[in-house]
């Protein structure tokens, strides 16, 4: 027999590590969760301590400014790089529990919509039809108005409104995969359907969920931003980049910078979160389609 | 005739729009036999295979006929008793072999499934039997092969690995849906050797789906000729093509490639001998 086993091909890490953008999403998400671990220890100042004598002072680069705030000072003279650093925390909490949550959900329902069919599959995507024609933005606000403010609430309404976007694309991949002959493979051994949707199934529609709840996390961290905007995240002496938006927004002919900053750290988090997300689709669907 | 192994009787299947898909069916199998089924695509071969193997798409919906495995009726059967026959007693050797492996599974997890879940072996004990299972395909480098993932192999060798699965836990009924039509001609002709010689030792039974009368000629003992979801023409394979009865059996030898008649155009089958097949099913069912 001539025939061999081809070489084994680079491991799934290591093809995530060649993807550019992934490794750079990546790496920014983890210097941004080194950030919210540390900040007490890496901010240079109490975010939360008032000196109206030091308002608005411009970052160091700009006539006037102080070295002790590198970026400047807000509205109230808190010191603008600690607020930042502080914020992270929120931002990153809500990222990762909302979107995972938001994940379990709806990759549930997704998976057993897709493995299912008949009136499984009818009863939720009917759902998820009328779900999504709600304006998420409004909702996640008449969402937290009803359950009043507060981290848990803002978790609770981002979960509430975005699982759909998981349940609809796993319930498609799902019924792909469960027209493959793998599957009639499986169920001609005699495997139990749920054995056949978890450990058959579900591995191959992996890499998809991989991909969505990295794009998930980037949303979540929008939304988080809106609700703290509008005041309806959490309370105002906690810092976020949304409130630190709209507390710019009030200065920003005297101080552009105190809008600039959490504006940019909130277009980089996104970003990151959306690029991992891209380069993971990459390094991922190769594997599975080959 | 013994007992029958495999009885299928007046099959009828329809599609949800009210098409049909199989038009009273009826097929005897008896033990180690090795019996074709053969027609052009769409013509219900396929369907007779996944119906046996409960298996059938949504889609499609059986309405009359049944189908007994050495006495026990599957069709309506409690899923229980079909669980426990399928795997252990009825085994499939799918079409294809890209698709039929879970991508993100190893070999030897995938061909172990049966050993373990239905035979209760350990886990070493399973690896150690797929081994030897692997050994019987013909396949060297067994260990790595066990250790690999299905897109690191050929597609013959994934065929192989398909069929030392079927045979793990030695059924008396193997449905071959296609098994070779996926692969190139050589190793087309490696395959159909190890299936017949794997049934041979095991005194397998075969239900073998199969478009290809060449394959047909080789490996087959009876043959059931559908047209349109309908038999056209059931007989041993050597009475097939000495004495072919009907018309469209006649015009589907004729349309086979002849190796030995280089240069000779292909003839297909002509619109004339579908309408007169059709026009034959018509009068079967009107008696």
């Amino acid at each position: 027999m001539v025939e061999t086993v081809h070489a084994p091909s680079q491991g799934t890490f290591g093809r995530i590590l060649r993807e550019p953008r992934a490794l750079f999403g990546g790496l920014f998400i983890l210097f941004l969760i080194f950030c919210a671990l540390s900040a007490p220890l890496i901010a240079p100042h109490d975010p939360l301590e008032q000196d109206l004598l030091l308002e608005k002072i411009p970052p160091v680069w700009q006539a006037g400014s102080d070295p002790a705030y590198l970026l400047g000072t807000d509205g109230l003279g808190r010191d603008l790089l600690s607020r930042l650093i502080h914020a992270a925390r929120i931002s990153l909490i809500v990222a990762f529990v909302a979107g995972i949550l938001a994940c379990l959900l709806g990759t549930t329902l997704g998976l057993l919509a897709g493995f299912y069919g008949r009136w499984v599959d009818t009863l939720i995507s009917r759902l998820v039809d009328i779900w999504m024609s709600f304006p998420p933005v409004l909702l996640s606000i008449l969402l937290v108005a009803v359950l009043g403010s507060g981290l848990h609430s803002v978790i609770v309404a981002i979960v509430v409104i975005d699982w759909t976007r998981f349940c609809r694309v796993v319930r498609t991949e799902t019924l792909a995969q469960t027209k493959l002959e793998y599957v009639d493979s499986a169920v001609t051994l005699g495997m139990p359907r749920m054995r056949i949707l978890f450990r058959e199934i579900l591995p191959n529609v992996f890499p998809v969920i991989l991909v969505l709840l990295s794009l998930e996390m980037g949303i979540a961290v929008i939304v988080e931003a809106i609700l703290s905007f509008v005041g309806l995240s959490v309370s105002t002496d906690t810092p976020t980049w949304g409130g630190m938006i709209a507390e710019g927004r009030q200065v920003i002919y005297q101080a552009w910078w105190v809008l600039v900053f959490p504006l940019a750290a909130l277009f980089l988090t996104v970003l990151a979160f959306n690029q991992l997300g891209d380069g993971l689709r990459n390094a991922l669907d190769p594997a599975l389609r080959r | 005739m013994r007992r029958p192994l495999l009885d299928i009787e007046g099959l009828s299947a329809r599609t949800a729009d009210g098409q049909a898909v199989l038009l009273d069916v009826s097929l005897l199998m008896g033990p180690g036999e090795v019996h074709g089924l053969v027609g052009q695509s769409g013509a219900g071969k396929t369907s007779i295979a996944k119906a046996v193997l409960g298996i059938l798409p949504r889609a499609i919906t059986l309405n009359e006929g049944s189908i007994r495995f050495d006495g026990t009726e599957l069709i309506g059967a409690p899923a229980a008793t079909l669980d426990k026959l399928l795997g252990t007693d009825i085994a499939l050797i799918p079409q294809d072999p890209m698709t039929a492996l879970n991508p993100s599974r190893r070999i030897g997890a995938q061909l172990t499934d049966s050993l373990r879940l239905k035979a209760g072996l350990s886990k070493s004990a399973a690896m150690e039997r797929a081994r030897k299972l692997l050994e019987e395909v013909h396949l060297t480098d067994t260990r790595r092969i066990l250790r690999a993932y299905p897109h690191e192999l050929s597609g013959g060798m994934r065929q192989r690995v398909l069929i030392a699965s079927a045979f793990a836990l030695n059924p008396r009924l193997i449905i071959a849906d296609e098994p070779t039509s996926a692969l190139d001609v050589t190793v087309q002709k490696q395959i159909l050797r190890l299936i017949r010689r794997l049934q041979r030792e095991h005194e397998t039974a075969v239900l073998f789906v199969t478009h290809d009368l060449g394959v047909v000629a080789q490996i087959c003992d009876d043959v059931t000729v559908l047209f349109s979801g309908a038999v056209v023409e059931q007989t041993t394979v050597h009475h097939l093509f000495r004495h072919p009865r009907h018309v469209y059996t006649r015009a589907l030898i004729a349309s086979n490639p002849r190796y030995d008649q280089p240069g000779a155009s292909l003839r297909p089958i002509s619109d004339e001998v579908i309408a007169d097949t059709l026009q034959s099913l018509d009068a079967k069912g009107a008696s």
